[in-house]
């Protein structure tokens, strides 16, 4: 319960962080951007598969607003593990446009590469209500714990231990 | 002597055995309970004893010297202790000798047949001169000279033997016709210890009384009887119109001075007993106005007599004294300008002071009248008492629940003091007077337990018992038996006070135990609740258990720890609360004061109760934060699914992924 308390406030704070270092990294992006469009001319028909299959995951990373882009994470390595059969039977073949083309005439394998972004999206909605539920129990069990101390205290001491050190008058007289 | 067997006795050290069911008639007077006694190893029962309780006060400070006087002439004290008297009463016992007959006289008003002057000498003066001197040399002041407390063989030719003086306060049996006109002015109660001048005109009261056969003044009223001693002198008042043997002429003027100056003195009357003859001196009379002052309608004619009207009438005296008439009176018709100066000097002072209402007019007409009458008493709101008989009125007031304002007001508006100052000569216990009046009027004007008018009761007479309502019938002397006192009023648990210690004990123990100090009784007084105030209680108690005993006290104890639930409570720990509550009881049963002090108020425990309660206190505080934290953490449940959840979520695809991933590459690299 603490950890997942504390990584919330990481991820806050990585957030935080981001900022600054946008600017800094923006000219790296650029550059990493046109080495891959090069190597993307360079492997036009395994980049052409890839990114027809990975469409769902770039709308996905476009309407995420989370900034940790959890959603295109959750949708996107989900959806590259239907794409990557096709690739590698590409790669096998004749790796031309033709075969991709060929290959993109099949529902099938829009089925499984979309089907697999359908998976992706499926992990991202289901989960976070049951992880919210556990650690709300979890946080109930905590608290009830926590309680249950205090009550001892109570007991072995009285009421006036709950009270301020300061505010005791107990423990003033004794004083 | 069967009937005697199974009578009730009460032993005393062994040696002799009061029946307090037999009155002894002989010895009977109106103060006290005279019962027969015996030796224990005798069946006559030729003894007598007096059972005393709280008033009027047996004279306990001289017991031990009476006790060991040996004179024959004098009623012999045999032995004393305080007994048990009845269920649930103690008494001072005075065991007396047998007297050698009947009382000289029954009453002050029998007429008996006049002695002659050879049994006068032989009967009463060759006795009483012998006593007198052996109780001078012990410094005990007799104060009970009268006709009815000699005792005397008709049969014979013997000596008349002094009565006893110790079961009342000084003076306080004697008819007023005994004693010297200053006391007889005073309340019974309040006359106080005198000297032996004092005694010897007693003895010539006596003597004049036996010689006359019977009291000449016996048929008027006591105001009246003083008036004609101040204006006509006691002797004339006296023997004035009675036939008196030519030869006791000279001893009886010399006895019956009415200045104690002038009076004889022990030395002369033995000279006199030894055959040498004096001239018979001059007995002055009180000088006489020329002209009378007009009080109140009645005229009187000298500054004695003036004094006794005006502290009767307290309005009409101080109309008389703002009308200056006095200083006129005293200057032009007595022509006594020292007196007028004295009662100027008074009315200077007062007016000085310009103190009015409250009691001030009535301190300023008893100051008037100790100027007119410097021999005379204090007279003060309605009391009228001698100095040195203060203690004795306050102890008997208090005895009886009278009122003891005007006395403990006589000692705050230092009264005592004026009239030691007023004296013409110093008297010789001036000193020592005054020193214990300063001493009692700062006990009286502070406040608190043990102070205020308790503890100058118990400072000012020394012999008083404790007069607390748990104890008075118990005749409480010592520290110790107030200690037994109090385990008996613990006992009744239906009819004892809240606490063992109220303002009378405080005081008794503060005058009593000097080693037990005053801070234990400041803290008493200071006590800020009740829970302080029953320790400091206990630690009183326990102090006097161990100096004094006795050792066990389990009724005292179980009172006590009934107030010591505040002070347990103090623990803050429930078990160590429990724990030493399971002690105290305990204790209680052993009845151990000092061991229940330690367990209730062990400083080491305390201290460590305190500190282990702090860190509970800051554990529980720390609980309390990280119940906040946790529950406001798990109450936003959409921040919750929006951050952990996601994260989750992408950790859970990104796993699946990874599964896969590696499926298809083992499954590639089978193909």
């Amino acid at each position: 319960m603490a950890k997942a308390k504390k990584d919330v406030k990481k991820a806050g704070n990585q957030a935080k962080a981001s900022k600054p270092a946008k600017k800094g990294a923006g000219f790296g992006y650029k550059i990493l951007g046109f080495l891959l469009l090069i190597l993307g001319l360079m492997l036009l028909p395994s980049s052409t598969l890839l990114m027809a299959g990975m469409l769902p995951t770039f709308i996905a990373f476009l309407t995420d607003s989370d900034r940790r882009k959890t959603s295109a994470i959750s949708v996107g390595t989900v959806n590259i593990c239907g794409v990557i059969p096709f690739e590698i039977q590409l790669w096998e073949g004749a790796n031309t446009m033709a075969q991709v083309g060929q290959m993109l005439r099949h529902v099938e394998t829009w089925a499984v590469m979309y089907g697999a972004a359908v998976i992706g999206s499926v992990i991202y909605y289901a989960v976070p209500p049951v992880v919210g539920g556990f650690i709300a129990l979890q946080s109930a069990a905590r608290v009830a714990e926590l309680e249950r101390k205090q009550a001892q205290l109570r007991e072995a001491w009285g009421d006036e231990v709950s009270k301020a050190p300061a505010a005791s008058g107990k423990s003033a007289k004794a004083a | 002597m069967s009937a005697m067997a199974n009578e009730p006795v009460i032993r005393i050290s062994d040696r002799y055995e009061i029946l307090s069911r037999q009155r002894f008639e002989a010895c009977d007077r109106p103060s006290a309970d005279v019962f027969r006694a015996r030796r224990a190893d005798q069946p006559q029962t030729e003894l007598w004893a007096i059972a005393s309780g709280m008033s009027p006060l047996a004279r306990a400070d001289i017991l031990t010297r009476v006790k060991a006087l040996d004179q024959p002439m004098l009623l012999a004290l045999l032995d004393w202790a305080i007994v048990p008297w009845g269920a649930d009463e103690r008494r001072l016992a005075l065991v007396f000798d047998q007297p050698p007959g009947p009382q000289l006289m029954k009453s002050m008003d029998e007429v008996r047949q006049p002695m002659g002057e050879e049994q006068i000498v032989r009967t009463l003066f060759i006795p009483a001169h012998a006593a007198l001197s052996e109780l001078t040399a012990a410094n005990v002041f007799h104060g009970a000279i009268r006709p009815t407390n000699f005792y005397y063989d008709p049969s014979g030719r013997g000596a008349a033997v002094l009565g006893e003086c110790v079961s009342s306060p000084p003076s306080f049996l004697q008819p007023a016709v005994c004693e010297t006109i200053e006391r007889a002015q005073a309340e019974p109660i309040g006359r106080g210890p005198g000297t032996v001048a004092d005694d010897l005109y007693s003895l010539g009261v006596t003597a004049a009384i036996m010689a006359l056969g019977q009291d000449p003044l016996k048929s008027i009223p006591i105001e009246a009887m003083l008036e004609l001693k101040i204006e006509r002198g006691t002797y004339a008042a006296l023997l004035g119109s009675g036939r008196l043997p030519g030869g006791l002429t000279e001893p009886l003027r010399g006895l019956l001075s009415d200045d104690p100056r002038q009076r004889w003195t022990l030395d002369d009357l033995g000279k006199w007993l030894g055959g040498r003859r004096q001239n018979a001196r001059q007995v002055p009379s009180a000088r006489r106005a020329q002209r009378a002052i007009d009080f109140g309608g009645t005229e009187v004619w000298n500054p004695r007599s003036l004094a006794a009207a005006m502290s009767r009438s307290i309005p009409m005296a101080i109309r008389l004294i703002q009308s200056g008439e006095i200083d006129r009176w005293l200057r032009r018709s007595l022509g006594d300008s020292a007196c007028a100066v004295r009662v100027d000097a008074v009315i200077s002072m007062n007016s000085a002071s310009g103190r009015v209402g409250g009691t001030s007019e009535e301190r300023l007409v008893a100051r008037v009248c100790m100027a007119l009458d410097p021999a005379g008493p204090i007279r003060y709101r309605g009391r009228s008492v001698m100095p040195m008989g203060v203690g004795g009125a306050l102890a008997d007031a208090v005895a009886r629940g009278g009122p003891t304002q005007p006395l403990a007001e006589i000692i705050s508006s230092q009264l005592p003091l004026f009239w030691y100052g007023q004296q013409p000569e110093e008297p010789l216990d001036a000193m020592s007077s005054l020193k214990s009046f300063d001493q009692t009027r700062a006990i009286l004007e502070r406040p608190g337990y043990g102070h205020g008018l308790e503890g100058a009761l118990y400072e000012l007479v020394s012999w008083m018992p404790c007069a607390s309502d748990m104890v008075k019938r118990q005749y409480v002397t010592t520290p110790s038996a107030l200690l037994q006192a109090l385990e008996s009023a613990g006992g009744n648990q239906g009819k004892r006070p809240e606490t063992p210690i109220d303002r009378h004990v405080a005081g008794f123990l503060i005058a009593r135990d000097r080693a037990g100090g005053d801070k234990m009784f400041a803290a008493l007084t200071t006590a800020a609740n009740d829970g302080q105030k029953h320790l400091a209680m206990l630690n009183i108690l326990a102090g006097i258990q161990r100096r004094f005993g006795p050792p066990s006290l389990p009724q005292l104890t179980g009172w006590i720890v009934g107030l010591m639930k505040p002070i347990i409570e103090r623990l803050h720990s429930r078990k160590a609360r429990e724990r030493v509550q399971l002690a105290v009881t305990a204790t209680a049963q052993k009845g151990d004061l000092l061991m229940l002090q330690q367990l209730v108020d062990d400083p080491e425990t305390i201290e460590k109760d305190l500190a282990a309660f702090r860190n509970a206190q800051n554990q529980y505080a720390r609980l309390a934060y990280e119940i906040g934290e946790v529950t406001k953490f798990a109450l936003d449940r959409a921040q919750l699914e929006a951050t952990v959840g996601r994260e989750t979520a992408a950790v859970v695809s990104t796993g699946i992924a990874l599964l896969l991933a590696a499926g298809i590459v083992l499954m590639t690299l089978a193909k």
